[in-house]
């Protein structure tokens, strides 16, 4: 009792206290996540805005080579001269290597008749396996599954690690040649808008603005000895590629008589420049703050890093980047998000806290406050108790010389005064009833019952006990009659089945006056001492079946209404019949109470 | 009065006129600004009746500077390592000689400075020299610490110059390191490549290595392919003098992008060119100095294959063509000559007509090529392989050193020996790997300190 109230106070205090918490928590969670998508499509913006001053760089390579491969084809008459090309290559700082291919693909430049440097028959070993995939330098949109044939080839033979080929995501409409058809520029950028923007694909290649414009550029190459460079831009696009070991990037440019020009870029330069776009460490750590950007290769290999904060942790947000460097990855890096959300966890934390407290606070107070109401209540029980003792043996007293009084009387005696002499014995019995259940009510209370068994014979008790009723029960009306089936002694406590009957009797006799007979019987259910009693009264409301053996329960009706009882007969009786290892019983049944007493005895 | 006098005072003053006009004429003469080309061959004579081989010297002087007033504007960008391995008395030498160098140019100049660890910081962005101490109090805030982004630092070094590159100013990118690179690209082939991009550009990258921690072939790399000078310094308190000398070259370029082909002719075959970078496209050689300092030789040893001749024949072997920048009088020039051989059936005749320079030349860069292949050897493991082509390679150097009378190839044959001494020990081995490749760089490019 004590510690289930202790348990109901903390239980008062952590619920609430938990469910604050959780919501808090919840709330907290929600927030961060918030911030934390705010701050991660923040950093995308900045590695993406890094990433398009990337193809930036690429865009202007292409505008410069387009112009170079223009001035070359001027020079070309009907072949590409040999010597202006090695001089192309020996000025130019970007271009590592050049390579012409004729309109049948086959190679034109490094010269397939001339000797070759060591440097040219490198590139032409490494290259041949490109020069002879198909389609790679005429890619056709109207057909979309064939980039992804033409893919395999090269790649098979060496290297499996990265090869794609396409155009640059992004060119802006203005980036193309002014004398370019208008009305195609707008087809080609529509086109190039849908162009995926090649971040991740292993493999890729974003098709040639389709049959329209190939159409066109045929159309072009007939006419195309009278206009030379001006139709130019037929076709091009970047290929990024792996061999040796080495991110190889090859820009083609198709000529208007079919013919394919391939700068092989420098990597070394290509890198440099890169990384000259990119902010230095003085203005990375005004741009970033604490974070940091790492510009990685295909390998995760950092190549550049600018921002000052410095740890080799899980990246915040890395993303690929576009066609041709569709290998490598940008890296944001910074300390994790917890730390910046921490204030916001002393705001949840802090009324928790004093919540808690004052929950904790309240619950102490309650129950101090319980805990005196419960020794007031022990107090009172206490007094009860005290008081029906010291009730118990005046009353003894009294029953002892009124009946010793009524022995002396004998038979001459005024039948007036033996009659009072009765009552007053009746009264007292009934008295010592009283004081008896108060008493046990209070030690079952207190679980300091004990038993005392002894053998008798259950059958001469409950004549006995009948005996002392008879006088009370006949004068309200009621004549008991038992019908004994025991017939043998046995092991059992006295006292227990006493006050049982008492209980039930007495009971009888206050709601059921002028009911005629009471039948009694006993027997012997195996080891089981079984009383039955049944009176032929108003019976019990079906409603109260279940309440009636609740202590202080007093079941309310015209029947009950004023009449005296304390409320703790029947619970008591039916404890004591438990604390004896059995039952008492309302029988079911049409008309009267019949209630069952079962005590377990022992042999 | 002496009627002779008129005649007198006539002839004076014609005399004087006359050593005025010498005097002038004599001021002038040295004053050819124009870089000679001198070809020569080994053996101009050579024996008859076989195929053999032959060793070409194409020699090239940079003309005297007519006066420092009017010396080449230089465009110089300093690339410091300030990794942590530059910590304590190595960045303190390394600033000031920075500081003490970049005090050797003047208004006409432009200078930047970038230092570099794990990231790369542009320290003082391309200047003109006008005001010196905003520059000075920068490059002593430079502290070290970190990682070392090397190929990073020398690309931003390189951006840095392209803001005022032109051709008529000396662009160079002087990297100072100690360590290995090892952020970003770290092979010696990825820097190779990039230093020949920018030697294309015109920029060349001198490469100081301080210290025993850099890597040797890095750097020697870097520097060859555009073209700029390579030193070793193990102690940093050398620095200011390294400094000073590399300065001294920047400020004594004479002539600048200098292309020069070769054309072989008569079946003539070109095997190698020692010492040097070069393409060779069939009979064809084509290499590039990017620049050539003033009153410096500078020269490339083609080694070719003659065909056999008869004797009393003569035969054009080759044909030279430089183009270059002349800085002097800011145009581009041309420079041309052929070379012969004679062909002889005595033996004598041969030995008698060597071209004792020439050979010398050769001798010499043969040597270095074996010294270069002994480190090879010596990096495979193979002690005694390394060991004894050293030795081979002094018994070649102390041969024609004695028919040559040359005491410069003794010279050599002395270095030789000591290197196959002191090869094999392991824990000298790494100073003398950067010994050696430093000393094989200057014989190569012919470098002056």
């Amino acid at each position: 009792m004590k510690y289930r109230a202790a348990l109901l106070l903390i239980l008062l205090v952590l619920v609430p206290l938990l469910l604050l918490g959780w919501l808090g928590f919840r709330l907290q969670q929600n927030e961060q996540q918030l911030v934390g998508l705010q701050l991660q499509k923040l950093i995308e913006q900045q590695l993406e805005s890094v990433d398009s001053e990337l193809q930036t760089h690429f865009q202007q390579l292409e505008r410069l080579l387009q112009r170079q491969a223009g001035a070359l084809y001027h020079l070309a008459d009907t072949d590409y001269p040999v010597d202006p090309l090695r001089r192309f290559i020996k000025d130019s700082a970007q271009v590592q290597q050049l390579f012409v291919l004729d309109s049948d693909d086959q190679r034109q430049f490094p010269p397939r008749n001339q000797a070759l440097s060591l440097d040219e028959q490198r590139l032409v070993e490494r290259l041949q396996p490109l020069w002879q995939s198909p389609g790679l330098f005429h890619p056709n949109a109207s057909d979309p599954s064939a980039p992804a044939v033409q893919l395999q080839a090269p790649v098979s033979a060496k290297t499996s690690d990265y090869f794609a080929s396409g155009q640059l995501a992004q060119r802006a409409p203005a980036d193309l040649p002014s004398d370019f058809p208008s009305e195609l520029s707008s087809d080609l950028s529509a086109e190039l808008a849908e162009a995926p923007s090649a971040s991740a694909k292993m493999a890729e290649s974003v098709a040639e603005p389709e049959a329209a414009l190939s159409d066109r550029a045929q159309g072009l190459s007939t006419q195309a000895e009278s206009k030379p460079v001006e139709t130019a831009t037929a076709a091009s696009g970047w290929i990024a590629w792996y061999a040796d070991a080495r991110l190889m990037h090859i820009y083609w440019w198709r000529d208007p008589q079919g013919r394919t020009l391939g700068f092989v870029l420098n990597d070394a330069r290509l890198l440099s420049d890169l990384i000259n776009r990119l902010p230095d460490a003085g203005q990375g750590a005004q741009a970033l703050g604490d974070a940091q950007i790492r510009l990685l290769d295909s390998q995760r290999v950092t190549l550049y890093s600018w921002g000052d904060y410095q740890s080799n942790g899980q990246a915040l947000r890395s993303l690929g980047l576009s066609h041709p460097l569709g290998s490598w990855r940008l890296e944001y890096h910074a300390p994790a998000l917890q730390r910046a959300a921490s204030p916001g966890w002393l705001a949840v934390v802090a009324p928790l806290l004093s919540l808690g407290l004052g929950l904790v606070g309240l619950g102490y107070l309650l129950y101090r406050e319980h805990g005196r109401e419960l020794r007031l209540a022990q107090q009172r029980v206490n007094f009860v108790n005290q008081v029906s003792h010291e009730l118990k043996t005046p009353l003894t007293n009294v029953r002892l010389y009124a009946e010793m009084l009524q022995q002396r009387l004998d038979d001459d005696a005024d039948p007036a005064v033996s009659r009072y002499l009765g009552v007053i014995t009746d009264e007292s019995q009934r008295l010592s009833r009283l004081i008896d259940n108060v008493l046990s009510f209070s030690r079952m209370q207190r679980k300091q019952l004990k038993l005392a068994p002894e053998r008798l014979e259950p059958d001469q008790q409950i004549e006995r006990i009948l005996h002392t009723f008879a006088p009370l029960l006949r004068q309200r009306g009621i004549e008991p009659v038992f019908a004994p089936g025991i017939g043998q002694s046995l092991n059992y406590d006295p006292a227990t089945l006493e006050q049982i009957l008492n209980n039930l009797l007495s009971n009888c006799e206050k709601y059921a006056p002028d009911s005629g007979e009471l039948r009694l019987h006993s027997w012997l259910d195996g080891t089981a001492l079984c009383v039955e009693l049944r009176d032929n009264g108003p019976g019990i409301d079906p409603a109260d079946r279940q309440r009636i053996f609740e202590p202080f329960y007093r079941s309310s009706s015209r029947l009950t209404d004023g009449v005296a009882g304390t409320g703790i007969g029947l619970g008591l009786a039916r404890d004591l019949a438990r604390a004896h290892g059995g039952d008492l019983r309302l029988e079911p049944g049409e008309g009267g109470a019949a209630f069952t007493i079962r005590l377990e005895t022992t042999r | 009065m002496n009627r002779y006098f008129p005649i007198q005072r006539w002839i004076s003053a014609l005399l004087l006129l006359l050593t005025c006009v010498s005097l002038t004429a004599k001021a002038q003469a040295p004053k050819t600004q124009e870089v000679r080309l001198d070809l020569s061959l080994a053996t101009p004579v050579m024996e008859a009746g076989a195929p053999q081989k032959a060793f070409i010297k194409i020699s090239l002087d940079g003309f005297e500077l007519p006066g420092r007033a009017e010396r080449t504007p230089a465009n110089v960008a300093i690339v410091l390592d300030r990794s942590g391995s530059m910590g304590g008395e190595k960045i303190r030498h390394a600033r000031e000689a920075a500081i003490m160098a970049i005090g050797r140019l003047d208004a006409r100049d432009i200078v930047s400075m970038v230092a570099y660890d794990s990231q790369v910081e542009v320290v003082v962005p391309a200047t003109r020299l006008t005001d010196r101490q905003p520059i000075y109090s920068a490059i002593r805030s430079i502290r070290a610490g970190g990682n070392t982004a090397l190929f990073a630092g020398v690309s931003k070094g390189a951006a840095e110059l392209r803001k005022f590159i032109d051709r008529n100013r000396v662009n160079r990118v002087i990297l100072l390191s100690d360590g290995l690179a090892n952020v970003g690209p770290q092979t010696p082939a990825a820097l190779g490549r990039l230093g020949q991009s920018l030697a294309k550009e015109g920029i060349s990258v001198t490469t100081i290595g301080l210290g025993l921690g850099y890597n040797e072939d890095l750097m020697t790399q870097l520097a060859g392919m555009s073209d700029g000078n390579h030193a070793f310094v193990e102690n940093a308190a050398d620095l200011a003098r390294i400094f000073q000398y590399e300065f001294g070259d920047v400020l004594s370029v004479v002539a600048q992008d200098l292309i020069i082909e070769i054309r072989c002719l008569n079946g003539v075959r070109p095997l190698r060119l020692l010492g040097r970078e070069g393409e060779v496209f069939g009979d064809r050689v084509r290499t590039r100095l990017n620049q050539l300092y003033s009153e410096q030789e500078k020269y490339l040893v083609l080694e070719v294959e003659v065909p056999a001749q008869e004797a009393g024949s003569e035969l054009e072997l080759a044909g030279v063509q430089v183009d270059y920048a002349n800085l002097a009088t800011r145009q581009s020039a041309r420079l041309e000559g052929r070379i012969q051989a004679r062909f002889s059936a005595s033996k004598e005749e041969v030995q008698q007509a060597v071209d004792k320079p020439a050979l010398e030349s050769a001798v010499e860069q043969v040597a270095n090529e074996y010294s270069r292949e002994a480190v090879e050897l010596r990096d495979q493991g193979d002690v005694e392989g390394a060991k004894s082509l050293l030795q081979k390679s002094a018994e070649f150097l102390g041969a024609q050193a004695e028919a040559l009378a040359s005491p410069e190839l003794k010279a050599q044959e002395e270095e030789a020996l000591q290197d196959a001494d002191k090869l094999s020990s392991d824990e000298e081995w790494n100073r003398q790997r950067k010994e050696l490749r430093e000393k094989q760089y200057k014989r190569a490019t012919q470098q002056t300190y």
